[in-house]
């Protein structure tokens, strides 16, 4: 499945919220207040999606009309406007920092209720499992999948991701260039550190679509709360139980096979609400065999078989309180990659999460949202299948226990978020080798069981200037301690730091500044700025002789590495015209003291056919340029078409290009709606990359354009279809960050189901 | 007195902690004043010292290097006597000829109370018919008129132990017996290294040799990699020569041995299983 097309299917729907501002749902609840009031006036209420609470400052203005404000709304989010003679207007409603709406109001019918989405102008939001409505959110739907993809797959939809694939399964997302060492990844909220030294295990590979309700991305350390300590996050919000006025249970069970694999995808569901308690139960089990490419061969190593359980609870505590509890097992066996000289037997997740929140009346403190969670990965890397002359049995441990506690604060008419967080994670890998037949195992410990202890605070503010201005400042930051704890740990990373005692303190944190205007009529700039000092990895400070099988080099880490600081600037515009939106991105980002591997040419590798071995390293920094594109244009009721375009350009400080940049590349949907049956057609292509790192054992890659064919169909209450192939042209392609040149798959014929009861 | 005072109980300390450490722990760092852990060879009396001798090593006889601990008690009383000489050597009756082997007399410093400490490097093992002997001259200086006498401990056995022992032929024609002390207890990161250089002049004199620039190459011959960082040894007295060795993981190691004299280099090497 290519991940920069855009899939058509059932449980999957993503919106890009900061990509477009036709975004969002639109609720009409009725009868907010009983009293009509005359008949030719339309009353209303505007509030926040997200919150809930009123809004100020609300344009609202007859559609066409956009440049006079019929009223403007104050503290309390209460319009009310003339409607003259007519039954029914057809209202906008806008302000700085939300989703533009629009809602057909009739006079006599009572006040009604607009819900704005809030535009995080500094972080991307899919809906995994939300329920929103296709037209409501052109360009999400385009985002639709056919319901089988794994989350890194639906990550990688989102503009400005590319994948680092190894195999079928748990691909790496990269973010304008930056991979998962300049990322954080979180599972809501909770910190989790991948087990496996060779990348094989990110955190997105321990979730499951079927129990995310959003994906939330930061392009930069832009964000509201996804990018923590790094350049770069990604927050995957879990699918919370609800709780409801009236008791009820429902279910579902979904399936689909896909051809290229053999692979099948079952999940079920239990979903109960009542008044006081909620509980969602999802298990889903996905087994794939090994692909074949655009040429028909079969891709060796690249099956993979995948089961998880998760159970959230949610416990109602009072009138402004709950309760709620995360349980999260994930179990995947025999997973193979192709591009890599191992494969895992096992990789195996146990996550809990335990979550207060309340909420208050009071003038100045909002919420308050305490978490406590503990998160434990046992990761079992092996070469068992492999004819490789010498065996190597990986095993890797790492569990992270944290709490955090926030709170939304109203200082004025200034928005403040705080947040405060403690963390202690444990990263312990080894390495045990043998050769068949012979004697004498052969034992090293690759991550000396590094134990990280984190404290961060974090503190944001966000205030309108006017109607037309939002400005919005963070700072965050904190000690990070280390300790080496393995005693043969550090008695090998000793032999190249004599003098090092196992013990590290040093600081991560950063500051943003950003602003957004409303600079003409359907015209929005945005100006992001940060800096940022990040943590290091365990493998950049710590590794002893892990391999990279991408330039064949052992890497050994460096305890006394400089972090590297960023820069960063990005500059928006969005144009929206109602029935055309485009929105464009540039960014460009400095990264200071940037993190390499280098030669050590004196040194010996220790892996068979390495090339030798390769420190961490600073280099005096990088930068990398780029700009995304996303634009959807409505042509009719029937007829809608989408387009993006991403661009990254890295470079280093001696002009040399930067290793693992995604070329030019985009996408080019559309999509025809006729009663319940769907079709979409969607082009998918990237450029030739010749901007490439041969140090790191980079080659060109060539350009390619795959195409795919969706359809779907709603056919009875409760049960939709949803078919297509991809890859249609069985074209023979690989993206440039896709490890090895190993080939994406070739032609696939998908079929799924979805029922609910 | 004060400032010896502090570093003597941290030594003491020190002592105390690695002993405590050392049953359990084999990952400890090197150390050299463990408790002692000692079998005997044999005793007797040394004829005409007024004194009897009993002979200890650190673990049975072997071709290389053993540690030989000889503790000297007074005959008539039984008590031990610290202020004498005492010297060691080994002796091969090999039939149609006898030979000696290196050796380092014990010195006057007293280890742990009681213990004269030397060593002999066996550079053949014995046979069913063929068994070293060690006669050990005693010096008695406490005994009045300090007498002197010898005892002979013969029959001894001394088993193979070619891993960490090595015979040279040297590009210069004298024969080199290279003998592996340190690391005992190697561990995965650095390791002390220590090993000694003898040659023989003739069948009874077998002296240290220092003169030799010394190179190592850690090497692990079933992955066919080294590893890095290690300290060349250098001659440090008595023919030990003493410097680092790395090993980046457990398994089977060889430390090859260049010796380097007058632009001329010879090899060996010595393995090891950990």
């Amino acid at each position: 499945m290519h991940p920069r097309q855009y899939a058509r299917g059932r449980p999957g729907i993503m919106n890009m919220n900061k990509s477009i501002l036709l975004a969002a749902s639109l609720l009409m609840l009725s009868s907010l207040v009983s009293d009509v009031c005359g008949q030719n006036r339309i009353e209303g209420l505007v509030l926040s999606k997200q919150t809930g609470e009123p809004l100020d400052m609300v344009n609202v203005f007859e559609e066409g009309k956009e440049g006079r404000a019929l009223f403007v709304t104050s503290d309390d989010g209460k319009f009310s406007i003339d409607a003259g003679k007519r039954s029914s207007v057809r209202l906008g409603f806008r302000r700085v920092g939300y989703f533009r709406e629009y809602e057909v109001c009739k006079t006599g019918e009572g006040p009604v209720t607009v819900r704005l989405s809030e535009e995080l102008n500094t972080s991307e939001e899919i809906l995994v499992t939300g329920d929103l409505r296709a037209h409501t959110d052109l360009l999400n739907t385009f985002h639709i999948t056919s319901g089988l993809n794994s989350v890194d797959e639906l990550i990688s939809r989102a503009s400005g991701v590319a994948l680092m694939r190894r195999g079928n399964f748990g691909s790496e997302p990269v973010i304008r260039g930056l991979n998962s060492d300049r990322m954080s990844v979180r599972l809501d909220g909770m910190k989790i550190q991948p087990a496996c030294t060779d990348k094989m295990d990110p955190v997105t590979s321990y979730a499951e679509t079927g129990n995310l309700e959003s994906i939330s991305l930061s392009k930069g350390a832009f964000g509201d709360d996804g990018c923590f300590n790094s350049c770069s996050g990604i927050d995957m919000k879990l699918k919370d139980a609800r709780t409801a006025d009236k008791f009820s249970a429902t279910g579902g069970i979904n399936g689909g096979f896909l051809s290229v694999s053999k692979g099948i995808r079952l999940e079920g569901k239990a979903d109960l609400k009542s008044e006081s308690f909620g509980n969602f139960t999802n298990v889903t089990y996905r087994s794939n065999q090994d692909y074949k490419d655009g040429r028909g061969d079969e891709i060796f190593y690249s099956g993979f078989n995948k089961l998880n359980i998760s159970n959230s609870s949610t416990y109602k505590t009072g009138m402004n309180s709950s309760l709620k509890a995360d349980l999260l097992y994930d179990y995947a066996w025999d997973i193979g990659y192709p591009a890599l000289t191992m494969d895992v037997k096992d990789a195996e997740a146990f996550i809990a999460g335990l979550q207060f929140n309340t909420q208050f009346n009071g003038s100045v403190a909002k919420d308050l949202e305490s978490k406590i969670y503990y998160n434990k990965i046992t990761h079992i890397m092996d070469d068992s299948q492999r004819d490789n002359r010498i065996k190597m049995d990986m095993p890797g441990w790492t569990n992270t226990a944290g709490a955090y506690v926030s709170s939304e604060l109203r200082l004025g008419s200034a928005d403040i978020e705080a947040k405060a967080e403690g963390i202690v994670s444990n990263a312990n890998a080894e390495m045990t080798m043998y050769i068949p037949g012979q004697g004498f195992p052969m034992y090293m410990v690759t991550w000396p069981d590094v134990r990280k202890k984190e404290l961060s605070l974090s503190m944001s503010a966000k205030q309108s200037i006017g109607s037309g201005l939002m400005a919005s400042v963070r700072a965050w930051g904190g000690p990070v301690n280390s300790d080496v704890r393995s005693e043969v740990g550090l008695s090998e990373l000793r032999i190249f730091y004599p003098d090092f005692e196992g013990t590290d303190s040093r600081f991560a944190g950063g500051v943003y500044a950003g602003a957004e205007a409303l600079i003409a009529e359907n015209l929005v700039t945005s100006l992001n700025l940060s800096y940022s000092v990040r943590d290091l990895t365990v493998s950049e400070q710590y590794a002893f002789y892990i391999f990279n099988r991408f330039d064949s080099y052992d890497y050994v880490g460096n305890p006394y590495l400089d972090p590297e600081r960023s820069a960063q600037l990005e500059l928006g515009i969005t144009l929206n015209t109602g029935n055309f939106a485009v929105k464009t991105s540039f960014f460009g980002y400095y990264i200071g003291d940037y993190i390499v591997g280098v030669v050590d040419s004196m040194l010996s590798p220790m892996t068979e056919n390495s090339n030798g071995v390769k420190f961490y390293e600073n280099i005096p920094g990088a930068t990398i340029l780029g700009f995304e594109q996303t634009a959807d244009f409505v042509v009719s009721e029937k007829l809608q078409i989408a387009n993006t375009v991403q661009y990254t350009y890295g470079t280093d400080n001696d002009g040399g290009y930067l290793p693992q940049m995604p070329p030019l590349m985009g996408t080019l949907s559309a999509r025809y709606k006729t009663g319940i049956f769907t079709l979409q057609g969607e082009g998918v292509w990237a450029a030739a990359q010749n901007n490439v790192n041969a140090d790191y054992g980079e080659t060109r890659t060539p350009s390619y354009a795959v195409f795919n064919l969706r359809a779907s169909a709603d056919m009875l209450t409760g049960l939709s279809v949803d078919a297509g192939v991809e890859n249609i042209f069985d074209v023979y392609y690989y993206e440039h960050l896709d490890w090895l040149k190993t080939p994406r798959p070739g032609i696939n014929v998908y079929l799924s189901f979805r029922t609910r009861f | 007195m004060k400032r010896l005072l502090l570093p003597a109980i941290l030594l003491l300390a020190s002592v105390q902690f690695y002993s405590c450490s050392d049953s359990d722990n084999t990952q400890a760092p090197n150390n050299n004043n463990p408790t002692l852990q000692l079998s005997k060879i044999d005793s007797g009396f040394a004829t005409g010292s007024s004194s009897i001798v009993a002979l200890y090593s650190e673990s049975s006889l072997k071709t290389g290097y053993n540690k030989i601990y000889a503790a000297v008690y007074d005959s008539a009383t039984g008590a031990a006597i610290t202020d004498a000489h005492v010297s060691i050597t080994p002796m091969m009756d090999m039939g149609t000829m006898m030979h000696s082997s290196p050796k380092e007399d014990p010195t006057e410093d007293i280890v742990e109370g009681k213990w004269f400490k030397g060593a002999v490097v066996f550079i053949m093992p014995s046979n069913s018919t063929q068994l070293w002997e060690l006669h050990v001259h005693v010096h008695n200086h406490t005994a009045p008129g300090m007498p002197s006498g010898e005892v002979m401990f013969s029959g001894l056995s001394v088993a193979d132990n070619s891993t960490k022992y090595k015979t040279l032929q040297a590009s210069d024609g004298s024969r080199l017996y290279l003998s592996y002390i340190e690391p005992s207890k190697p561990i995965v990161g650095i390791n002390d290294l220590e090993f000694t250089v003898h040659k023989r002049t003739d069948m009874m004199n077998y002296p240290p040799d220092e003169t030799f620039t010394t190179t190592i190459y850690p090497w692990m011959p079933s992955m066919g990699h080294g590893s890095p960082n290690n300290v060349d040894p250098v001659a440090s007295g008595q023919g030990h020569y003493k410097g680092k060795v790395n090993f980046t993981m457990t398994g089977d190691w060889q430390i090859k041995v260049y010796l380097q004299k007058n632009g001329v280099t010879d090899s060996t090497y010595f393995d090891l299983i950990f």
